[in-house]
């Protein structure tokens, strides 16, 4: 209980350094990249972790709200909406929730394989219609507003709504991550209260065992559905807090990429625990903001990433941290095992990035390490030669390392009746 | 004395008829039964008499082709499984399925919330339920688990996992009961445990059960039906059943069985 009070108080701590410590720059934009993608990872993973929905159309819900926020943007703007923008994300909420209770009740009679396959249909349907109303959806180019533009004040009504702002001043990026920090406490801690109501559980039977669920009175539909409304209704506060940052909102928040990226945060975080998404989202935003500004590769490190969890920790980035101190590994920190083996994935992780980086360097958009590479005497291929010398033996190590580990004391026992 | 379940007339085959001469194998073929309520009824027969497929029909897992399912009275054919189960017919898995991934204390909760009208609340928290939470932790005493209530019903061991089973289909305070061999792959002291332990949770229920091990049937059941090849071949005490031949036919087992 204190633990998960601690947990709480670091989660806040974390949003609220950045506006705290920063007034404006780099790291003003990407900590509040970070909140709202901490929101869809998590609304995501009500799907995902908690009710064993693998859903390839959650950016649907995100980028609806979106528009329904930029909508009421440019309506606040023009002074025919007393509406106070820091409530922006609740308009952002109604609007997926309600897209939701419709697309829900299409595509949450199955689990499983259909589900995945018609949350993908669905995807490519809202993001084709979208091109067909430009009125609506601002076409190619997406529709844009301007927050600045909301403090204006030349009447009456307008001055009623600068009354409904609570005097908040939302041109600043120093204020909208302020906002966005308490949405994202506010969101975070409403998911997680979700988590422990009777709904809440009964989406992990039905995650589980819906054949069960089913037999114990509970239909696991109806499950699916109101799960999959209260998800669409937290990616629609995401999207309004997105709509609010970058000011501009087009299809693209729509498509199928977005909502992927919202599976590969949620999963390289881990589904099984409740913060687990919040580290995948910091992870993934960390790759898309900070390495991309290094590198063009950055999708390929994401990839990697990706699939290395997949293969090695499927519990993502949190069972490492549980598996880890459950192990005993930290007593083993400083031991010449251990340091060999930090030296060793080092190496690797050295030489598969330089051969990245060179690889790129040679198909014309060299990142900043490729500049670097390109310093070495005899250049390029000594580069190449030493990333590639650098991975194998690190990875040499590495087997052998895994070689001579004695087998844990529970894989080697049978299981209890065993036939 | 009334019915509690009762099977009309029930006929079921699985596989489409191709053409005139098309393969369709008839699984069940005019099923009539009627349990009587309060009673421990058995049925019996060689594997693939179709057993497990009535238990199917009558939970709504399967839609027969013919004939209806009267539940206390009520037409209940057709019905969905979650619509059954909250008229009070419960069942319980000849193969383990559980919730695998939440705790013993859980699967009952979820069992309780089943058959509860705030099952779908999101705006309460689940620990503010006490009188489901008693509800699930006295049905965890009662199948033997109150130790094992924050352990995962993946991580038990067989014959606790087999208990929760039984557990989980009654928490939900069903009168009528479907239970599919319980005692399967058991040791003998697992299954006479297990026995005791049916005998016990089903007192002032109706049940059904499908059963192989010819103690179990002879020393649980008030009556005995015979299924076999899809059809009812005998319904009767357990001394009837024993003294008819054309059941000894079929299935041979039922004389070795000394009550």
């Amino acid at each position: 209980m204190t633990s998960r009070r601690f947990q709480w108080i670091a989660f806040a701590a974390l949003l609220a350094a950045p506006p705290l410590f920063f007034e404006g720059g780099f790291a003003l934009t990407l900590a509040s990249q970070a909140g709202i993608a901490i929101i869809l990872a998590l609304s995501y993973n009500m799907l995902l972790g908690q009710t064993g929905l693998l859903s390839f159309g959650h950016a649907v819900y995100a980028g609806l709200g979106a528009y329904a926020a930029i909508h009421a943007m440019k309506l606040i703007g023009a002074g025919s909406l007393p509406f106070p923008v820091a409530l922006l994300p609740l308009i952002g909420a109604v609007a997926g929730g309600t897209v939701a209770v419709l697309l829900g009740y299409v595509s949450s009679r199955r689990g499983g394989l259909t589900f995945a396959m018609i949350s993908l249909g669905i995807g490519e349907m809202v993001h084709a219609a979208a091109a067909l109303f430009p009125a609506l959806f601002g076409g190619e180019s997406g529709i844009t507003a301007d927050r600045a533009g909301m403090r204006v004040t030349t009447s009456v009504a307008d001055t009623v709504a600068i009354a409904a702002q609570l005097g908040l001043d939302f041109s600043s990026a120093h204020a909208v991550c302020w906002l966005i920090a308490a949405w994202t406490l506010a969101s975070a801690l409403a998911m997680y209260g979700f988590t422990r109501t009777p709904l809440g559980r009964l989406a992990n039977a039905v995650r589980d065992n819906p054949e069960r669920a089913a037999q114990i009175g509970v239909d696991p539909r109806r499950v699916r559905w109101l799960v999959m409304i209260a998800a669409g209704a937290f990616a629609g506060i995401a999207g309004s807090l997105s709509a609010i940052l970058f000011e501009i909102v087009s299809a693209e928040n729509l498509g199928t990429p977005a909502s992927v990226a919202m599976l590969i945060a949620a999963f390289i975080g881990g589904t099984g625990a409740f913060f687990g998404p919040v580290a995948g989202a910091l992870v993934y935003t960390l790759m898309s903001s900070a390495v991309a500004a290094v590198t063009p590769a950055w999708p390929m490190y994401l990839g990697a990433l990706f699939i290395l969890i997949v293969l090695k920790a499927p519990g993502g980035l949190a069972s490492i941290l549980v598996d880890a101190r459950q192990s005993g590994i930290y007593g083993r920190f400083g031991s010449a095992v251990m340091g060999l083996s930090v030296v060793s994935a080092l190496a690797v992780l050295a030489g598969f990035v330089g051969l990245v980086e060179s690889a790129y360097a040679l198909a014309g958009s060299p990142g900043t390490a490729a500049g670097w590479l390109a310093t070495l005497p005899g250049g390029r291929a000594t580069g190449v030669v030493l990333s590639a010398a650098l991975l194998m033996a690190g990875r040499e190590i590495r087997h052998r390392l895994a070689a001579r580990r004695p087998m844990p004391p529970n894989a080697a026992a049978l299981p209890e009746h065993a036939a | 004395m009334s019915a509690a379940l009762e099977f009309r007339g029930i006929n079921h085959h699985f596989g489409h008829r191709v053409g005139r001469s098309g393969a369709m194998r008839e699984v069940l073929h005019e099923i009539n039964l009627a349990i009587t309520a309060g009673e421990r009824h058995t049925l019996i027969g060689p594997n693939g008499a179709g057993k497990s497929t009535l238990f199917n029909i009558a939970c709504g897992a399967l839609r027969p082709n013919a004939g209806r399912v009267i539940l206390n009275g009520t037409d209940i054919t057709g019905l969905a499984p979650f619509e059954i189960s909250r008229r009070g017919l419960a069942r319980s898995q000849q193969v383990t399925s559980l919730f695998a991934h939440l705790s013993v204390r859980d699967n009952l909760r979820c069992a309780v919330l089943g058959a509860d009208r705030r099952r779908y609340a999101f705006w309460r928290p689940l620990e503010g339920l006490t009188a489901v939470r008693a509800r699930a932790e006295a049905m965890a005493e009662a199948v033997g688990l109150a130790a094992e209530l924050d352990r995962n019903a993946g991580e038990l061991p067989y014959a606790a996992q087999r208990a929760l089973e039984i557990g989980v289909a009654l928490a939900g305070d069903a009168k009528v009961v479907l239970i599919d061999e319980p005692t399967a792959g058991m040791n003998q002291d697992e299954s006479r445990a297990m026995v005791a332990l049916i005998r016990r949770l089903t007192e002032g229920r109706t049940l059904l059960l499908v059963e192989h091990d010819m103690d179990v049937v002879f020393g649980l059941a008030d009556r005995v039906s015979v299924l076999a090849g899809g059809a009812l071949i005998a319904t009767g005490t357990p001394d009837e059943i024993r003294a008819n031949t054309q059941v000894r036919d079929v299935y041979p087992t039922a004389e070795d069985a000394n009550a």
